[in-house]
Order: structure tokens, then C-alpha cells, then sequence
């Protein structure tokens, strides 16, 4: 296990190598100029290239992006949406409300998923399946920007028991959590349902196997068998869900940190592509990168713990 | 089910409960402050550096927690404005023609109570036009209403060093004395106007050095708030980046008895349902709609309206090497008689106003006389050339009749060949693409089927950047690039659309254009406002014969304020707007 969990390690770090990279080469050869400005002289504007080093061939300038990278931990500054700011401490700027904003809503999506679709499995075509599968099909076709409109107006205009924009200045937890409530709903819907849904699925198949019939044989209780045995094995499909799940909420909170104004990550990559700010660009995709390769790597190495039957690595 | 197992149930239960019923319960309200005046901006100020961004957004802190040199102030019956010293003291002192001495007040200070005199000033504006800085809103101080004495020499010199700061107009003369020296003779007035704007407010000396790199080519002043002072009426209390600005009153500010608002939230809303939300529910003090929120309150008594300084046209291409018809006259000439105006303003654009000539309705207003352009008999005679052609410019059969012209002349055949152009708009404007939309649609009917138009987005970068890459495929592109400086001299609005002009948005251009502008912007008729109008409507009238662009719509501002803001004129008056920081709140 151990020896697996390194070798997926060096292999993120070998992936993460080669986004940064590719993400270099691919932001510099877009056609704009960092310093483009009528009202520079040209020659200014050479210095402030020379001074990024972005007068030099793009190899030497991959060079010294690794370089100061590796030595500095300088990923650069930006120059059009904060100027003058390290793209380090930007990204530091704006990533709690969204990490809040994330977490929270995985950690809402995730339960209430499998509570739903264990309730759907287990009453399987009566009442509580039907509505709960209705409320799937809504939940995974309306995309999360409509709910987060739709409560934004219920709940802080209809029935104003919520803060219409999430609150930034808010001193205590409680009373953040309580601004960004509402857009951690929305956000959370749509990937409960995956799970709810992935969930049913695999537990009708599961209760419907030999060897739960052998486990009830051997005289266990219907939950019993359910919980030690159905509900194992089909959790294991659903950690490969939890991956996509990660980067559809980071995607789908471009729009909802829009919505309820949150001054989160989202928006920061598309704006940083349309002004220029390449270093800003190519630090948010390692951003985005990272959280997706760090996903990979826990619910890769988390099978083993969900299933001990699977020895990963090729183990026996 | 073991113990174990009813436990995690019992768990995963608890925090989706938890987590619903957490929330719900309002968390402990606190004490309403007496006056608090809420307002929005769309975007977020990227930084507090007043020098080095161009985002208008930055205005907004600035009036309110920092001081300028002088303020607009209305004037007592609402129906105007004047200038009133804030880190000076009094009006400008004439020496001679051309030279100005400014006062500053003994009593000014920054936030953390150290003094500002000549030479805070002194400094600022020397960083503000330093030639290696190359901060992007220098123009700002050098060339505006007046012109100061080789501060764009000075600025624009790169490294060559060919002029020294001691050549430049700005002199100290004691601690509390400055002296100007400009290019023209001005007016007071104008000596006033150049120091209201954001980039010449005064910037704390400590802070910028220490945010300055090695070889002074950047600062990190105004990044945070923390690396930011100011000396206005407001304290910035808290800059939640993205989310919301809160100002304190100062109570120390020498004009302190001018501002009534105890506290001003602004806060930073992108999406227009949610700011039309915090309108209805009565958490903000001022909406703007937009075309898509207008007919909800276009009868709304809250509602006021002016035009403003934009008026919306189509930038056309003529070197698009896939368009046979690209270089020609005729064809641009058909497309400027190809657009319905009225129908477009209307529908598309919600509530605008048609305009098929291009100086915008606030071009002199700040003139001496305060003669609008437009409402001038040489303005007029535009106008109503225009017309003669059709509403607004518009006529079919004009266009068509060009447009088979331009066909011949490029040796095409109007019964087989089909030309496709490309109308290119930043993806995020949604009026850009419903008006691509909409003229495809019409132009299918009105060229018969001969013209086919592409409403293409600009991938991942503006429609400027976009048309800059190189290959000039591209046919239309809609834009609203303006100049404040119209409001004074109305030519001005024609300045990026010169030969001269860097990152001109547009790629044809015409001598006797450029000529005719250098004759309005003459030195020598600069104190003739009635010649500066003549010479424009010439101007215009090329313009509009060489079609240098086409312009399409007059915009309008709509605005709303709330019914507990008591505002201190009754009309909005450019130059001033509505005088909002001024307002009181009458609750």
C-alpha cells in the first residue's frame, strides 16, 4: 500500500509537471502583449518585458519560469487584474470563501446523496423512490446556477430569512455560513443527485445478489445485511464519482460566486485569459489542476480503505 | 443494524440537518448605524493605486475616502455646480497667463495624522508621470482640461532622458505653495477640472517607495489596504475584495460638515438579477437597470434619465484579405444605410436613442457656454443631413444600391456570388450578439440573400485584443470607445479613431480625417468655442462621408434612487452626476 501510495504520488507530481508546462507554453504563445499600452513609449515597454524576461526565446523564458519556481516558489506578478500583486498572493486572496463554498457543499451533497438514494434502493418503485427519483432528475438537469437564482429570490426576497450577497465582513462563522447558505444549496444539489442516483443503482443490483441472500441465510437482519454488505460494495463506484463531482462544483461556482457575489477563484481564470494576465493564468491552472490531481489521488488510494478486497497496485 | 452502524447513520443525518438548520436561523443582527448610504459597482477595483488603472470602478473609493485638489460641489439652488478647495485652500491664484499658483491647507492630513503640503504633491505627481513607471492614467494629469508644460514630453521620454522634471510646469514654491505653468491660457475653472480625476489624487510617499521593485518599474501601492492611505471625508474601513467596500466618516476632515452619510456600503454585485433583487428588497439606495430590466421600471417615478457619453457604433474592417469587398467605399457605405436604428435602439438596446451621426449628446456640455454640439445650429445641420438620407440613416434602398455598387467594383456578380461577413463580439455582451443576431436576420431580407452575416464571440480575449492578432478576418465589430474630453471639446470623441492613435479599434483611416482633426485640435482656436463647433461638424461630416465607423445608437443612462435619499440638485448635471456623495438620508 505504501509503495503504491508513492508511486501515485510521483506520478501526480509527474502530471502537475507537465500541466505547468504545457499550460506555459500554451498561454505564451497566445497572441497579445502583457504591456500593450498607446501611452507607453516602446521602449518602456521593452524594459518591463526584459524585466519578466519575456524579450527571450520562449525556452529560456520556461527556464526561468521553472527556475523561479523551484528556487523562489515566484510563480510572478500580475499585470493587468491586480497589478503589481505576487499571482501567489491573489490566488491566497480569494480561495477561502471558495474553498468554504466547495467544502461545505460536498460535505452537504455527499450524505444527503446517500441517504437518498439508500432510501430510493430500499423502497424501491413506491412512494419514496418516485418522488426522490423525480427530485433526481430535476436536480441533475437544472443546472446550479437556476437553483441559486431561484433561491436567491425565494429565500432573501419572498421569504427573506437569508442575505441576498454572501457576506464578506462577517466576523463570525456562523454568520458566514449563514450568507453562504444559500449557494452552498445550490451548488450541492445537482452532485447529491449523482450520488443518490449511482447510489440506487448499485444498491438494487447489490440487494438483489447471492451473496446477500447468503448473508440473510446465515441470519442477519435486513439492515444488517444491507449496512456490513449491500452498502459496501456499492460505495465503490461512488468514490469514482466524487472525482467529476469535485471539478463540476469548482466549474459550477464560476457562476454562483457571480450570483451571490462571492470573491472566490471563479471568474479569476476566465478574466485572467481575456485581459492577458498570463502569469495569473498559468498559476490559476496549476490551481485548478492540483485540487483535481489531489482528488484522484485520495480516492485512489481511499479504495483500499472502502473495499479491503481491492489491493491496489497490483497486490495480493 | 450494530450500534456501530446506527451511529455513522445517525452522523451522516445529523450534518445534513445541521447544516439546513444551522443556517436558517438568522445570526445576531447588528445595531442598525444611523445613515448608511448603499450603493454598487459591477466590477471590483483591481487596486487603489489611482495611478496605474484604468478601471472607472476606482473613482468611487477615491471621492470618497481620499481628497483631491478640488472638488465639484453643487451649487445651492440644484441647478449647477462649482469648484470648492479640498486639499486646497481657495481657488486658483493667476499669476500671469499662463501660470497658476495653488494653495494647499495647512490643516490637511493623511488618515494616520501626518501632514500633506507641497511636497506630498510634488511627489505624487512626479511618480504619476514617470517616464519608466509608465503609469497608464498619467494622460490624466498632463493633457486634460488644461495642458501642463512638458508633462507629456516628460512622461512619454522612455528612457532617453531629453527632458528633465525641472522642465515641467509643476513647481513648489513654499511647504503649502505649488505652481502650475500650462501650455494655453485657461480659466480657473479648468485649472480646477484637471484635479478632480482619481489618478491625481495625492498618493502616501512611505507606502509607495516601499512597494517600489529594484529597478522602479513597478509598485505594489494599493494592492491591499494595508499598502494603501487615504485623507478624504470617509475612512475605508473594510475592502472585502469582490464583495464590499464600507466607508466611515471622518469626522476630522476639514470638510467633514459637507458629507451627511455616517457610513457608505458599496457593494460589489456582477450579476444583475441579484442586484435587481437588493433593489426590490430595499438594500440598496441606487439601481441602474439594464435592456433587459428597463421595461419593468421605465414608468417608475424613482426613474431619471440622461444621455450619456456613448454612443454605440460599428467599427468595420477594410483589409479583411477573405472579403472581396472588404477595401471599398460603397460597401461600407451600404452597411451604414443597412441598420435600422430606431428598431435596434428599441428592441435591442431597451430604451436607447437612435443616432446615425457619432458626437454623443454630452459632447459641450463643459464647454464656456455649456452649448451642446448636438443642439448646435452646425451640430444640427448633421443631424439633419442624416435624416435627409433617412431615419437616423437608415434606407434600404441606399444601402442596396451600394452594396450591388460594391459587388461590381470588386467583380462579383450580384445573381451568383454570396459574401459572408464576420461580426465579431466579446462573448460576455449579451446586446453585442442579440445585435448581430438581429441584423443577420434583417440583412438576409434587405441585400436578398446576398450578404450573410457570422455573429462570431471572441474566444477567451477582447474584441480589441482579438482584432489585433493579426490576420484581420473580421468584418463588424460593435464597440462604445469614447472620450470624456468631448464633454469640453467635442472633436475629441474622434481621437481613436486617428492614424496616430496606438491601438486604434479600427484599421481604416483617412488623411483628410486626421488633417481636419488637427485643425479642430489647433491651439490657436482653442478659445473659440463657435469655431471649435464648426470645425467639428466639418470633421463630422468626413466622417461620416468616408464612414470611418458606423454609429448606431445614443446612449441613454437610466437611474434610480431610492426614496430615503434626499439628493442635493434636481437634474442631473454632467461634470457633477447627481451629487451623491453630497446627499443626505431622510428616513
Amino acid at each position: 500500500m505504501l509503495r503504491y501510495s508513492l508511486a501515485r504520488f510521483g506520478a501526480m507530481l509527474l502530471t502537475m509537471f507537465i500541466i505547468m508546462s504545457l499550460s506555459f507554453w500554451i498561454i505564451r504563445l497566445m497572441p497579445q502583449s502583457i504591456f500593450e499600452n498607446p501611452e507607453v513609449a516602446p521602449e518602456v515597454q521593452k524594459l518591463l518585458e526584459a524585466e519578466m524576461h519575456l524579450d527571450k526565446p520562449m525556452v529560456v523564458q520556461y527556464y526561468y519560469f521553472i527556475r523561479d519556481i523551484i528556487t523562489k516558489r515566484d510563480f510572478g506578478r500580475s499585470v493587468k487584474l491586480r497589478p503589481g500583486m505576487e499571482v501567489f498572493k491573489v490566488i491566497a486572496s480569494r480561495i477561502k470563501p471558495s474553498v468554504v463554498l466547495n467544502f461545505f457543499s460536498l460535505l452537504m451533497a455527499i450524505p444527503a446523496g446517500i441517504i437518498l438514494g439508500t432510501i430510493a434502493a430500499l423502497q424501491r418503485n413506491k412512494l419514496a423512490d418516485n418522488i426522490i427519483s423525480f427530485l433526481v432528475v430535476i436536480f441533475i438537469s437544472v443546472p446550479s446556477f437556476v437553483f441559486g437564482s431561484v433561491l436567491q429570490y425565494t429565500f432573501t426576497f419572498k421569504i427573506p430569512i437569508f442575505p441576498t450577497l454572501y457576506d464578506a465582513s462577517a466576523t463570525s462563522f456562523r454568520a458566514m455560513f449563514h450568507s453562504l447558505t444559500l449557494p452552498i444549496i445550490a451548488l450541492a444539489l445537482g452532485p447529491c443527485a449523482t450520488i443518490a442516483r449511482y447510489l440506487r443503482g448499485e444498491l438494487i443490483e447489490t440487494l438483489s445478489s447471492e451473496f446477500l441472500l447468503l448473508a440473510r441465510t446465515k441470519g442477519l437482519t435486513r439492515a444488517q445485511a444491507v449496512v456490513r454488505h449491500a452498502f459496501r460494495n456499492s460505495m465503490v463506484p461512488i468514490a469514482n464519482t466524487v472525482i467529476p463531482m469535485i471539478t463540476g462544483i469548482m466549474g459550477g461556482s464560476l457562476v454562483i460566486e457571480r450570483i451571490f457575489a462571492v470573491p472566490g477563484m471563479g471568474g479569476q481564470l476566465v478574466q485572467s485569459i481575456t485581459v492577458g494576465d498570463h502569469f495569473l493564468t498559468v498559476a490559476l491552472l496549476m490551481f485548478y489542476s492540483a485540487i483535481s490531481l489531489v482528488t484522484i489521488f485520495i480516492v485512489d488510494i481511499s479504495y483500499g480503505l472502502i473495499d479491503p478486497r481491492i489491493r491496489v497496485g497490483g497486490g495480493k | 443494524m450494530s450500534r456501530r452502524y446506527k451511529m455513522i447513520a445517525l452522523l451522516l443525518a445529523t450534518v445534513v440537518m445541521a447544516t439546513f438548520l444551522g443556517a436558517c436561523s438568522k445570526p445576531v443582527q447588528e445595531a442598525k448605524e444611523p445613515k448608511v448610504y448603499r450603493t454598487y459597482l459591477t466590477v471590483e477595483c483591481p487596486i487603489l493605486n489611482g495611478h496605474d488603472s484604468v478601471e472607472s470602478a476606482l473613482q468611487t473609493p477615491h471621492d470618497y475616502c481620499s481628497s483631491p485638489l478640488y472638488r465639484v460641489y453643487p451649487n445651492e439652488d440644484g441647478q449647477g455646480y462649482h469648484y470648492i478647495g479640498d486639499l486646497a485652500e481657495g481657488m486658483p491664484i493667476q499669476v500671469d497667463e499662463l501660470n497658476w499658483q495653488i494653495k494647499i491647507r495647512k490643516e490637511a492630513k493623511w488618515h494616520n495624522g501626518e501632514p500633506i503640503n507641497a511636497d506630498t504633491i510634488i511627489y505624487s505627481w512626479k511618480m504619476l508621470l514617470d517616464p519608466i513607471l509608465a503609469n497608464q492614467m498619467a494622460d490624466f494629469l498632463s493633457t486634460g482640461s488644461i495642458t501642463i508644460v512638458n508633462a507629456k514630453e516628460y512622461q512619454r521620454q522612455g528612457t532617453e532622458n531629453t527632458v528633465a522634471w525641472e522642465d515641467v510646469g509643476i513647481k513648489k514654491l513654499d511647504d503649502y505653495t505649488i505652481q502650475i505653468t500650462t501650455a494655453y491660457p485657461n480659466t480657473a475653472e479648468e485649472v480646477c477640472a484637471q484635479f478632480v480625476d482619481r489618478s491625481t489624487f495625492p498618493v502616501y510617499e512611505p507606502y509607495y517607495e516601499k512597494g517600489m521593485n529594484e529597478s522602479r518599474t513597478q509598485t505594489t501601492y494599493g494592492t491591499t489596504l494595508d499598502e494603501w492611505m487615504g485623507c478624504g471625508p470617509y475612512f475605508f474601513k473594510t475592502w472585502e475584495f469582490g464583495n464590499m467596500h464600507v466607508y466611515e466618516k471622518n469626522p476630522d476632515h476639514w470638510l467633514a460638515d459637507l458629507f451627511h452619510y455616517d457610513r457608505v456600503e458599496v457593494y460589489v454585485v456582477p450579476d444583475m438579477n441579484a442586484r435587481v433583487q437588493l433593489w426590490e428588497a430595499g438594500k440598496l439606495d441606487y439601481f441602474v437597470p439594464d435592456a433587459t430590466t428597463i421595461d419593468k421600471y421605465i414608468n417608475d417615478p424613482r426613474m431619471v434619465s440622461y444621455p450619456s457619453l456613448s454612443v454605440d457604433h460599428i467599427d468595420i474592417n477594410c483589409k479583411n484579405p477573405t472579403n472581396p469587398i472588404s477595401g471599398l467605399i460603397e460597401y461600407r457605405k451600404a452597411i451604414y444605410h443597412a441598420i435600422d436604428r430606431e428598431t435596434l435602439a428599441r428592441d435591442i438596446y431597451g430604451y436607447m436613442k437612435p443616432s446615425g451621426t457619432y458626437v454623443n449628446g454630452q459632447a459641450g456640455i463643459l464647454s464656456p457656454s455649456g452649448l451642446l454640439y448636438r443642439e448646435s445650429t452646425y451640430g444640427q445641420e448633421v443631424t439633419a443631413m442624416v435624416n435627409e438620407w433617412g431615419p437616423h440613416g437608415y434606407n434600404p434602398e441606399m444601402a442596396l444600391d451600394y452594396m450591388k455598387q460594391a459587388f461590381s467594383k470588386a467583380g462579383l456578380s450580384w445573381d451568383s456570388h454570396t459574401v459572408t461577413l464576420q461580426w465579431i463580439y466579446e462573448g460576455s455582451e449579451a446586446e453585442a450578439k442579440a445585435a448581430g443576431e438581429f441584423l443577420q436576420d434583417q440583412w438576409q431580407t434587405l441585400f436578398e440573400g446576398r450578404i450573410k452575416l457570422e455573429v462570431v464571440p471572441t474566444a477567451g480575449m477582447s474584441a480589441t485584443q482579438w482584432k489585433k492578432t493579426g490576420d484581420d478576418k473580421w468584418d463588424l465589430s460593435p464597440n462604445l470607445w469614447t472620450r470624456s474630453l468631448s464633454r469640453k471639446f467635442p472633436y475629441m470623441c474622434f481621437y481613436y479613431y486617428l492614424s496616430t492613435y496606438g491601438t486604434a479599434p479600427n484599421n481604416y483611416f483617412d488623411p483628410e480625417f486626421d488633417a481636419q482633426y488637427a485643425v479642430c485640435d489647433d491651439p490657436a482656436i482653442r478659445g473659440d468655442y463657435e469655431k471649435i463647433l464648426e470645425e467639428t461638424a466639418k470633421l463630422e461630416k468626413i466622417y461620416l462621408e468616408k464612414v470611418i465607423h458606423v454609429p448606431t445608437v445614443q446612449r441613454v443612462v437610466y437611474e434610480m434612487f431610492s426614496e430615503r435619499v434626499k439628493l442635493p440638485v434636481s437634474r442631473y448635471i454632467p461634470g457633477l452626476g447627481w451629487g451623491t456623495i453630497y446627499g443626505d438620508i431622510i428616513e
